[in-house]
């Protein structure tokens, strides 16, 4: 990005056309084209005033191709599907849901962050996102609750046979 | 009255007196719960990793209970709203039901789309109803404020907006109110708790707004219907509470061990001392009344 004075000038030789049509074409991203920037999400996001891109300029660089800096901004994971903007958007957009369409490709691009990384080997090996500890299920016993299992066969075959393991290892 | 019951990851990692609270509650209304133990995550937090893998554990969830037979209730917000989005993506693309029904059918599971989702909350306001709630209150806590927070993915889900107005939610206020007990305004009540973002520092900011407001309100207690809510503001209370320099010290309970208090349930069996924040203060001020009436 270069300056000119105060503004930000854009390359626009550098954007992606086809960036918004790759986001359309995912399971979360589909609602995408309806926005007209009008702010209501950003209006409506806890969290927008402390991160470094909001929300409807995350759906801006969507729709201009602006591919980098939708993918790397930290609104994206910074969300927590809160989905107030959801609701709100007059378009019928899910500025929420496109978040996780970025965010599966940031993850296919540059990898998975470290927080998720842990949840993924938890899943891999207990077969929750959280470990149910031992002592956890000797209380839960105690107060006559049933005790939780572990992982089973069909829960890794199922984990196999949808490729995530792959993402486990970094 | 049957259901099929899954409580998702966070409740038998973390919070035992929730479940044990929702079977004793569950218990006194005439309820049967089916565990589906064996079910495994249901995949909402790697959605963004692979979708594929999130909608085949959610799909394995609903097979599950389709083959008991019987609608599938989730005490977590989070797992519902997976679990209605699954659902609904499911009808619209039966290219992809067909691919996640060839990965179940080697276990012998099968989704066909009829399984009915519903969150405990939405199950005791409509199937079981408001008056057979009122029925088994034997201990009015008539007195006590409570603060409502009713979790983003519970009344914003697109499912629950059929019941229910996203905006001006009122069924957890309802419930609430059926033991007695006085639902405050607060200004913050629908925003996000923060407990669900991966940014550390921004979910200790947004908690601490959300108590700072439930406080201010002059609420005695939070009452919650997400684990994840319950954990950012019990779990994490006394955290947020020294970093930012306040002190809290407000009790939160789930609504079933609310609504559990006021059915004269011991205290031991809806997990009380397993709440971070203790709650004996409260057991006060719900009789506050009484108490003040007896002094004079």
């Amino acid at each position: 990005m270069m300056k000119k004075g105060n503004v930000e000038v854009l390359n626009s030789s550098s954007f992606d056309p086809q960036f918004k049509f790759e986001v359309i074409r995912t399971l979360e991203g589909e609602t995408t084209l309806g926005c007209f920037q009008c702010g209501m999400c950003t209006a409506s996001c806890p969290l927008s005033d402390a991160v470094d891109v909001k929300p409807h300029q995350v759906m801006k660089d969507v729709l201009l191709g602006m591919k980098e800096e939708a993918l790397k901004c930290k609104m994206i994971w910074a969300c927590s599907f809160c989905l107030t903007c959801n609701i709100r958007c007059p378009q019928g957009v899910k500025p929420a849901n496109v978040m996780v369409a970025l965010k599966h490709m940031s993850v296919e691009q540059k990898g998975i962050p470290e927080s998720l990384q842990i949840v993924n080997e938890t899943i891999i090996k207990e077969g929750w996102s959280k470990r149910i500890t031992d002592f956890q299920n000797k209380r839960r016993v105690e107060l006559g609750l049933p005790e939780v299992p572990k992982v089973n066969k069909d829960l890794e075959r199922l984990l196999n046979e949808t490729g995530f393991k792959e993402y486990a290892g970094g | 009255m049957e259901y099929s019951y899954y409580m998702g990851c966070q409740v038998p990692a973390q919070l035992p007196n929730y479940d044990l609270a929702t079977r004793k509650v569950a218990e006194s209304l005439d309820i049967k719960l089916i565990d589906l133990l064996e079910s495994g995550c249901c995949g909402c937090v790697i959605r963004s990793v692979n979708p594929y893998t999130w909608i085949a554990l959610s799909t394995r969830i609903l097979a599950m209970a389709e083959r008991t037979k019987h609608d599938l209730i989730t005490i977590c917000p989070g797992c519902y709203t997976t679990l209605v989005e699954v659902q609904s993506i499911l009808s619209e693309k039966p290219s992809l039901r067909k691919r996640m029904n060839t990965i179940l059918e080697k276990e012998s599971l099968i989704y066909k789309g009829e399984v009915k989702v519903k969150h405990l909350l939405t199950a005791l306001y409509f199937d079981k109803g408001i008056e057979e709630i009122k029925k088994a209150v034997t201990n009015s806590l008539k007195g006590l404020k409570v603060a409502v927070h009713y979790g983003c993915h519970l009344n914003r889900s697109h499912d629950y907006q059929q019941y229910d107005d996203p905006e001006s939610p009122h069924i957890l206020d309802n419930i609430c109110e059926v033991t007695g007990a006085e639902s405050v305004y607060w200004p913050l009540k629908l925003w996000c708790c923060g407990g669900m973002t991966n940014d550390q520092e921004l979910s200790f900011k947004l908690g601490n707004m959300k108590l700072k407001d439930a406080k201010a309100s002059g609420a005695d207690c939070i009452v919650t219907a997400c684990p994840f809510c319950q954990i950012q503001f019990d779990n994490r209370q006394r955290y947020i509470s020294s970093r930012f320099n306040e002190d809290y010290n407000i009790p939160v309970l789930t609504f079933t061990q609310l609504l559990g208090l006021a059915f004269g349930i011991k205290e031991e069996d809806l997990g009380l001392q397993y709440n971070r924040v203790p709650v004996e203060e409260l057991a006060i001020a719900s009789n506050k009344d009484e108490r003040k009436r007896k002094e004079i």
